[in-house]
């Protein structure tokens, strides 16, 4: 599936964290396209490896981590090959990330206008005065009114939504051609969080770059993105387009994740289904599918050998690693309401 | 944050287990334990162990080196003295003064710190800024300082210098007791014992004292090595124990001027110090990192 | 923040005061009648001795003579020292510098040193460099540093020759005192070898005493800087792609280093009671070897305002290094 002329392709990429007790691995043959202009999300619950894979790809796994195998080609560079300094020239300008908690990822003992002019003097070896300029142009385009008084401020005087807005004129500052978000609004307030998505959307749009949306609330998921990666425990489950999510999930994991969403549990009355157990702790080694264990379709073959991410149907474009894809017809769909 | 072991359920540990097992596991710390408890053991039986009493002179063994250098004498394993006293058992002597007067200093302090913080943390109003701003003026007057004025005011002795080190280092232990009062005594357990008809001192050791003793134990730990090096330092500048008392201090300061001829006179009883203040700093540190709630596993 | 510098200044007032009670009353317990002690061997007759009492004003209350002393204070006036019969603040005006060059010198070496070993130690965590960095520190810490002089001594001036054993100058040189500080007066003089054998005079003191804030220094950086890489904002920086070395200097030292100038501040206590070891060791010609003369042949107004002086100068830094802090860290400068 690598494809070459695609933004960024991922291949096969694998972390291991190394303890005292062993190693144990986050990520297992993550493999993941991104072409310009799309938004990819990835949706798994805390600890599915969704951070790691975005960390992965931008260099950024530290000790204990260590990427024990995989590609993650960027406009057809292999960016794991290049020395550490080589990689980071793409870093904040072509490649760029912004974080869950805003107001910790700024640095306090800076302004929030030093640390934007920082990346522009860095990258673009802008001059002072033109970063400040270009810096306060940077803040209203990301909708900040006073971007002046924003631009002398320090992260503490500003509230968690303004901070992630300063996390995204930071990251579009040299306008990159992707952009990862890693759960860019879970820390926010709820109408703090629409804005922010449609800020991000706008600017995706704008500026045509890609984007990887990392979160655990699947119902984010279709107001921003194309494409969706279900992950569990360290693997991709299912790769599909948005269009044919909610209508027909080809894995059970997808399926029960669904099930669990308020907007689309349509009948009144009735509890909403959670997915029962819990996910394998880190470090548990699990032979079969790493779902079986609270698959309700989980079968002998299951347990025992492990399904790849294939394509579910000879002509689907959709893949699902899943011995026994739920067939995409209404029986088993969740349904859209 | 109880201290009661529940009954039915023998597999749960007490806070106080938990700790020991995580400390158990800082072999540094442990190391740190295990000289200490050599030392003590060893000033313990000083009497047992030591060849020879601690001022007895041999007149035909004037500065004998120790065993390893050329001319060293059977029978004084790390040479004599200048009076020809035995080295070896001077400083198992002074083991005890040291090592006692330590535990002495810290028991002192940590008594009479925790009942002023204590007071300071359950009054409040004027009887705490009184205490805080004693304290205050207290920790801005350098520690020797302070205790060479103390001393020089009752006289150098070695129970003196005692004093006087025991009133240095009661700033600390009345800070921390006051600070852990007040963050404990709005605590929902400490309301329901006071609901319970519990007051006054009472409250402080039945209640609260258990709850705030993780950092007293980690001051008392470093204080210790304090004492001692204070102890040793006033007993260096004449302050402290006066000759010929063994004390590690001491045997520094009069062997001084033999630093060139019988270096040895100098470098054992320093040895001793830095070896004593090491261990326990070492214990102090794993302790700290045990007892700290934040730095769990 | 001028309220919050304000009310930090007035804090000072109360304890300076304190202090003061504090001398004062604590010599009043000293054992022996001044009075005696200022006549001398020869002792004095009764009438004498009324007249000195009422000359002294031992003769009314106590809490007037506190006042007076205060006032006294306040006018700078801390008494005579009975030995030398010079004011109290004009002979510590004289041994100052001494304490000072050489407290100076040890404080720059200490966080010259410290600083990068610290940040050494955290960067390269749980490897050799940082478990070394971290023994090296320990010991220091653990170190009765007049045993520690004495070792410098017996290894570099007995067995080796390289360095001087006491004082600040070799007494063949005849240095005029300008500003009290050797390294400069030397450079003032134009005496190139007046100055190196000034330097060679310092060095050994000041290695002793820049030893317990070096190791206190080492492990505050330490231990500051690994929290401060576990920071968001430090995965931040490295995102921006900035390069190591601007990520640790730059965005973590500069949090890091926060708490590490409190603990710097905090050492010039223990740079006091070093410097009243290592003074006396080195035959050092400042104000803790003054001190500890004075306690010796009990000139009690030297005690009681060397320490007066003492502790009013630990106020002092204490304060600077409040007012430092709020300096450095914007998010407590904000409040109000």
């Amino acid at each position: 599936m690598a494809n070459r002329d695609c933004l960024l392709a991922v291949e096969c990429l694998s972390v291991d964290f190394e303890t005292r007790r062993g190693s144990h691995t986050a990520i297992e043959s993550v493999c993941l396209d991104v072409h310009a202009g799309e938004t990819v999300a990835i949706v798994g619950e805390s600890g599915s490896g969704k951070s790691v894979t975005s960390l992965a790809i931008m260099g950024l796994i530290r000790k204990p981590g260590v990427i024990r195998s995989g590609k993650v080609n960027f406009n057809g560079m292999d960016l794991l090959a290049l020395s550490s300094c080589q990689r980071r020239q793409y870093l904040g300008r072509d490649i760029t990330m912004i974080f869950q908690e805003p107001t910790v990822s700024l640095n306090p003992s800076f302004t929030v206008g030093y640390q934007i002019s920082e990346v522009l003097k860095l990258h673009l070896k802008m001059k002072r005065t033109e970063c400040r300029k270009r810096a306060l142009e940077l803040l209203h385009e990301v909708g900040i009114s006073d971007s002046l008084r924003c631009f002398k401020s320090y992260p503490h005087q500003l509230s968690g939504g303004m901070n992630q807005r300063v996390m995204i004129a930071m990251a579009i500052s040299c306008k990159p051609s992707l952009l990862i978000a890693d759960e860019p609004t879970t820390a926010l307030d709820v109408t703090v969080q629409a804005q922010t998505l449609a800020l991000l959307r706008q600017l995706q749009k704008n500026n045509g770059m890609g984007m990887i949306f990392i979160t655990h609330d699947l119902s984010l998921v279709p107001d921003i993105a194309h494409r969706v990666l279900v992950m569990y425990a360290g693997q991709i489950v299912e790769n599909c387009s948005i269009d044919v999510l909610f209508t027909g999930p080809l894995h059970p994991y997808t399926e029960a994740l669904l099930k669990s969403l308020p907007a689309h549990h349509d009948k009144q009355g009735e509890r909403l289904s959670t997915i029962t157990g819990t996910p394998p702790r880190a470090g548990e080694t699990i032979t079969g599918c790493h779902f079986h264990g609270r698959c309700s379709y989980a079968r002998e073959r299951c347990k025992e050998s492990a399904p790849k991410l294939i394509a579910a149907l000879p002509d689907d474009p959709r893949l699902v690693r899943c011995f026994y894809p739920l067939a995409a017809n209404s029986k088993t769909s969740a349904g859209r309401p | 944050m109880s201290n009661a072991t529940s009954v039915e359920d023998v597999d749960v540990l007490t806070p106080w287990q938990e700790n020991w097992y995580k400390l158990r596991a800082n072999k540094i710390a442990i190391a740190g334990l295990i000289v200490l408890m050599m030392l003590i053991t060893s000033a313990i039986f000083a009497p047992l162990i030591a060849s020879h009493a601690p001022n007895e002179q041999f007149i035909d063994s004037l500065l004998a080196p120790p065993f390893w250098s050329e001319g060293s004498k059977a029978g004084f394993v790390l040479g004599t003295d200048d009076l020809g006293r035995d080295m070896l058992s001077r400083l198992l002597y002074g083991a005890r003064y040291s090592l006692f007067l330590g535990f002495a200093i810290v028991l002192i302090s940590l008594v009479t710190g925790v009942a002023i913080g204590a007071l300071a943390g359950m009054k409040q109003g004027i009887t705490e800024t009184v205490i805080l701003r004693l304290m205050d003026i207290m920790l801005a007057i350098p520690a020797i300082l302070l205790a060479i004025v103390i001393v020089a005011i009752l006289g150098a002795s070695l129970f003196n210098a005692a004093m006087a080190v025991s009133i240095v280092l009661l700033p600390h232990f009345v800070r921390i007791t006051r600070a852990a009062v007040i963050s404990e005594i709005n605590k929902d357990y400490v309301l329901a014992s006071r609901l319970d008809g519990t007051r006054g001192w009472k409250l402080l050791f039945r209640t609260l004292l258990p709850n705030i003793s993780a950092p007293l134990i980690v001051q008392a730990t470093l204080s210790f090595s304090n004492a001692i090096l204070d102890i040793a330092a006033l007993g260096f500048l004449g302050l402290g124990a006066q000759p010929p008392t063994p004390e590690w201090g001491t045997l520094l300061s009069t062997s001084r001027e033999f630093i060139e001829t019988a270096p040895w006179t100098v470098t054992l009883p320093g040895l001793a110090i830095l070896i004593t203040v090491l261990a326990s700093n070492l214990l102090g540190d794993g302790l700290r990192d045990a007892l700290d709630p934040r730095i769990d596993q | 923040m001028p309220q919050l510098l304000l009310r930090r200044l007035l804090l000072v007032i109360p304890t300076f005061i304190g202090i003061v009670a504090l001398t004062f009353f604590l010599i009043r317990l000293a054992p022996g009648d001044p009075i005696l002690l200022i006549a001398g061997e020869h002792g004095v007759s009764a009438e004498r001795y009324a007249e000195l009492q009422h000359q002294l004003g031992f003769d009314r209350p106590i809490f007037i003579q506190f006042a007076d002393y205060l006032w006294q204070v306040l006018n700078g006036n801390l008494g005579i020292s009975v030995v030398t019969q010079t004011p109290v603040l004009e002979e510590f005006g004289k041994l100052f510098p001494a304490t000072l060059e050489l407290a100076i010198l040890a404080i720059i070496l200490a966080v010259v040193i410290a600083i990068p070993a610290g940040v050494l130690a955290a960067v390269k965590r749980n490897t050799l460099i940082d478990h070394s960095i971290t023994a090296i520190s320990l010991v220091g810490y653990s170190m009765p540093i007049f045993w520690w002089a004495l070792l410098l001594i017996l290894l570099f001036s007995v067995n080796l020759g390289w360095m001087p054993v006491a004082g600040r100058l070799n007494f063949i040189y005849d240095i005029d005192s300008v500003t009290g500080f050797m390294l400069i007066d030397t450079l003032i003089a134009g005496d190139r070898e007046a100055f190196i054998d000034a330097l060679y005079h310092l060095t050994l003191p000041a290695v002793v005493l820049a030893t317990i804030p070096l190791a206190v220094i080492t492990r505050m950086t330490r231990s500051s800087m690994l929290e401060v890489l576990k920071q968001d904002y430090i995965r931040t920086a490295r995102a921006k792609g900035m390069s190591e070395t601007s990520v640790i200097f730059k965005h973590a030292l500069r949090n890091a280093l926060i708490p590490v100038i409190t603990v710097i501040g905090l050492q010039t206590s223990i740079l006091m009671t070093g410097a009243i070891l290592t003074e006396t060791i080195f035959s050092w010609p400042g104000i803790g070897k003054w001190l500890l003369e004075a306690v010796y042949r009990r000139d009690y107004p030297v005690v009681q305002g060397g320490v007066l002086l003492i502790a009013g100068l630990v106020i002092l830094v204490n304060m600077a290094v409040d007012v430092l802090y709020l300096v450095i860290n914007p998010s407590l400068r904000q409040q109000k």
